[in-house]
C-alpha cells in the first residue's frame, strides 16, 4: 500500500479531486490492502476445507489419494467404539458445560449487578482463566483432582476421612473431571458477557416490574432473558465451537485415559491422521465435525447479520 | 459500566451476594495460586500428605522455599559419584541445589530454547496480523468494498471451523514449501488464523473515529496513507493494542498445530510443558515453574488491557 501511495505521491489527492478514476482503479489501495487477509482465508482455510473434505470420501492411508470409495469411510467411522465414545463425551461434555456455565455465569453476573464494591477487580479475576491455555488449564487440574495431593487429601484431612473424589482414575466418570475444568475455564467469561448484556437493559424496565410488583426472579426469567437473547446467542456460539474443538485439555488431563473413557472427536482425527496411518478415516471424521460446526454457526450468522440487514 | 440495572438493592441482598461472588473468586485464583506456590517447594514437599501450603513456616503445613522446580526446569542433570563430587565444588547456587541429590548440572535443557520460540512465534505473529489486520481494516472501513460486511463475516467464521479439518492440507503443503518445523511457517499460520479477527475487531475501532480529521489532512496535501499513518493511527492505539492482545492469547496457547507442524526446530512451550511429566518421574516443581513462566506474558497484558478483553474475545459483540 504504502508503495503504490508514494509511487503516485505528489499529484495523489489532485487527481482523486479532479479526476474520476474508473471503477477498477478506484478503490485500488483499498483493495490491495484487504488482498493478504481475504487471501489467506480463501487459500487456506476454504481451500483446504474442500480438500479434506474430498479426500474424505477416498482410501488414502499413509498418503492421499484420489480413489474413492464413496461413503465407505464414513460408514467405518459410525462403527468403530473409538469414535462413538468420542462422541458421547463430546455430548456429555458438551451439553453439562453449556448448562452449567451458563447457569453459574448467569448467576454470577446477576450477583454482581447487585452493586458489589469492586467490581472491576472481579470481573478481571473471573475472565483471566479465559486467557489461558488448555495445557495449562488441564495440568492445573490433573494436579487438584489427583488424589494423592489434591482435593481429596486436603478435604480428608480436615476430617471427613471417608471422602472419595478420584474422577481422572474412574472411566466411569472421568469426563465430569475434564468438565470441572472445562467450566472453571469458561464461566466467568460468560459471565462477564452476561453482566454486560444486563447492564444493557433499560432501568425503566426494572422500575415497571418493580411497580407492578414482579419477584425478582421472575423478572429474569420472564423479561430479562428474553430481552437478552443476542447475548445469549454470541456466548453460544463462541462456547460451543469451542467445546467441538476440545482437544488440548484432555491430551494434557488424561490423555485420553483410562483406556478410551475420555477421549474426543478432535483427539480421534490427529490420532487417525498422524498416528494410525489412516487419512481418509481421519478426513470423514474432521469433516463430521466441521458439518457440527456449521450447525451452530448458520443459525447465528442468519439472526445476528440477516436480521440486522433487514432492521 | 457505571450504571446499574438493578436499582438500589437492599444492604443483606448485597452481602449475600458479595460472599458468593468472593467465594467464586477464590475458587476462580485457587488453583493457579497453588501452582505457583508449588514451583517453589521441593519434590518431597510438592507431594507431601497433608499439603503445605504456609510460606516459610516450621509448621506441619509450612514448606521453606527453594528454587529447585526452576533449576530443574532450565536444566539437565546427570548423576554422579561420590568421588566426582568431592573432586569438583559447586560452580554456582544453582549447581549447588542439585548437588542434595548427588548430581551435577551437565547442560541446558530445551525449556530455555522452547520458551524463546514462543516469544518469536508469538509475537511476530502478533505484530504480522495486527499490520496487515490495519490495513485491510482501514480499507474496509472507508472504501466501499463490494460485499464487504459478508465477506468478513465468512472469513470471521473461518476462526471457529476445528483446525484439525485443515491440518494435513497445511501439512502437505508446509513440506513442499519447506516451511515446516521453521519459524517462519508458524507465524504465517498464526497470522492467517488471528487476521480475519484481528480486521473484524480493528474495522469496528476505525469505525468509530470521525472521518472528518483524515478529510483535512487530505485537502492540506496529505496523501491517503501519510493520512493514514500520522491521524488514523494515533487515534486507533486502543484498539490496535487490545487487538494485539487477542491474537498472542491465541499464538501463545495455541497447541494442535504447534504439536502436529513442528517437531524440535520450532516448536513452542506448549507441546514442551506436558513432556515434563517424563523427565526423572513426576517433577510436579518443574511442571509448576514452566506454567508460571509460561502463563506471566499473559497473564501482564490480561491485567494491563481488562477494560478490552471482553470486545475481543465476543468478537466485537459487545462493546462495553
Amino acid at each position: 500500500m504504502a508503495i503504490a501511495d508514494d509511487a503516485q505521491s505528489p499529484s495523489a489527492v489532485q487527481r482523486e479531486r479532479t479526476q474520476r478514476p474508473n471503477r477498477l482503479f478506484k478503490n485500488m489501495t483499498a483493495k490491495i490492502a484487504s488482498i493478504p487477509m481475504v487471501a489467506t482465508a480463501l487459500v487456506i482455510f476454504v481451500g483446504c476445507t474442500v480438500w479434506t473434505i474430498v479426500h474424505s470420501f477416498t482410501n488414502s492411508r499413509l498418503l492421499p489419494r484420489l480413489e474413492f470409495v464413496g461413503f465407505e469411510q464414513y460408514e467405518r467411522l459410525w462403527e468403530t467404539r473409538r469414535w462413538l465414545v468420542s462422541i458421547e463425551n463430546l455430548a456429555i461434555y458438551g451439553v453439562c458445560s453449556l448448562i452449567l456455565s451458563f447457569v453459574i455465569g448467569f448467576t454470577l453476573a446477576a450477583l454482581l449487578d447487585r452493586k458489589i464494591r469492586g467490581e472491576a477487580v472481579f470481573r478481571t479475576i473471573f475472565l483471566y482463566p479465559f486467557a489461558l491455555s488448555f495445557i495449562v488449564t488441564g495440568l492445573v487440574w490433573q494436579w487438584i483432582l489427583n488424589p494423592q495431593f489434591g482435593i481429596q487429601s486436603v478435604v480428608q484431612r480436615w476430617g471427613w476421612e471417608s471422602f472419595a473424589f478420584d474422577p481422572l482414575n474412574n472411566a466411569d466418570i472421568v469426563i465430569y473431571g475434564i468438565l470441572i475444568a472445562g467450566i472453571w475455564q469458561g464461566s466467568g467469561f460468560i459471565m462477564v458477557l452476561m453482566l454486560a448484556g444486563l447492564r444493557g437493559i433499560d432501568e425503566d424496565i426494572w422500575k415497571a416490574s418493580r411497580v407492578d410488583g414482579i419477584p425478582v426472579w421472575k423478572t429474569y426469567v420472564v423479561v430479562i432473558i428474553p430481552m437478552m437473547r443476542p447475548v445469549f446467542i454470541t456466548a453460544l456460539v463462541i462456547i460451543t465451537s469451542g467445546i467441538i474443538k476440545v482437544y488440548d485439555l484432555v491430551v494434557a488431563q488424561t490423555s485420553g485415559g483410562p483406556g478410551i473413557a475420555s477421549e474426543v472427536p478432535a483427539k480421534y482425527v490427529i490420532e487417525k491422521m498422524f498416528q494410525s496411518q489412516n487419512l481418509a478415516q481421519g478426513f470423514a471424521a474432521s469433516t463430521m465435525m466441521l458439518l457440527s460446526v456449521l450447525i451452530v454457526l448458520i443459525p447465528w450468522a442468519y439472526l445476528e447479520f440477516g436480521g440486522k440487514k433487514r432492521g | 459500566m457505571s450504571s446499574f440495572s438493578v436499582t438500589e438493592p437492599s444492604n443483606r441482598t448485597k452481602w449475600f451476594a458479595g460472599t458468593l461472588v468472593i467465594l467464586y473468586a477464590v475458587i476462580t485464583m485457587i488453583p493457579l495460586v497453588w501452582i505457583a506456590l508449588t514451583g517453589f517447594k521441593s519434590p518431597s514437599d510438592a507431594i507431601a500428605y497433608p499439603p503445605k501450603y504456609v510460606i516459610g513456616s516450621d509448621s506441619e503445613a509450612g514448606f521453606k522455599p527453594t528454587l529447585e522446580g526452576y533449576v530443574n526446569l532450565f536444566t539437565t542433570r546427570t548423576r554422579q559419584t561420590q568421588e566426582f563430587l568431592d573432586a569438583n565444588p559447586p560452580e554456582n547456587w544453582a549447581d549447588e541445589i542439585v548437588r542434595q541429590y548427588d548430581m551435577v548440572i551437565v547442560g541446558p535443557s530445551k525449556f530455555g530454547e522452547r520458551f524463546l520460540n514462543s516469544v518469536i512465534i508469538g509475537f511476530g505473529s502478533t505484530f504480522l496480523s495486527v499490520f496487515l489486520g490495519t490495513l485491510a481494516a482501514y480499507a474496509f472501513s472507508r472504501f466501499k468494498i463490494p460485499l464487504a460486511d459478508d465477506l468478513l463475516f465468512f472469513i470471521l467464521s473461518t476462526r471457529m471451523m476445528p483446525p484439525i479439518a485443515v491440518a494435513i492440507p497445511i501439512f502437505l503443503m508446509y513440506r513442499q514449501l519447506g516451511l515446516s518445523d521453521t519459524h517462519l511457517g508458524m507465524i504465517l499460520l498464526y497470522t492467517g488464523v488471528n487476521i480475519s479477527l484481528a480486521v473484524w475487531l480493528l474495522k469496528s475501532f476505525i469505525d468509530g473515529i470521525p472521518t472528518e480529521y483524515e478529510e483535512a489532512a487530505l485537502i492540506d496535501g496529505y496523501t491517503r496513507f501519510q493520512a493514514f499513518y500520522k491521524v488514523v493511527l494515533p487515534q486507533a492505539a486502543t484498539g490496535i493494542a487490545s487487538t494485539a492482545i487477542f491474537c498472542l492469547i491465541f499464538a501463545w496457547n495455541e497447541y494442535a498445530f504447534a504439536v502436529l507442524l513442528t517437531t524440535a526446530n520450532a516448536q513452542t512451550a506448549p507441546p514442551f510443558i506436558p513432556t515434563i511429566i517424563g523427565v526423572g518421574g513426576l517433577d510436579w516443581p518443574a511442571i509448576a515453574a514452566g506454567v508460571t513462566i509460561f502463563l506471566l506474558p499473559v497473564m501482564i497484558f490480561t491485567i494491563l488491557l481488562r477494560k478490552h478483553l471482553l470486545r475481543g474475545i465476543t468478537f466485537g459483540a459487545v462493546r462495553k
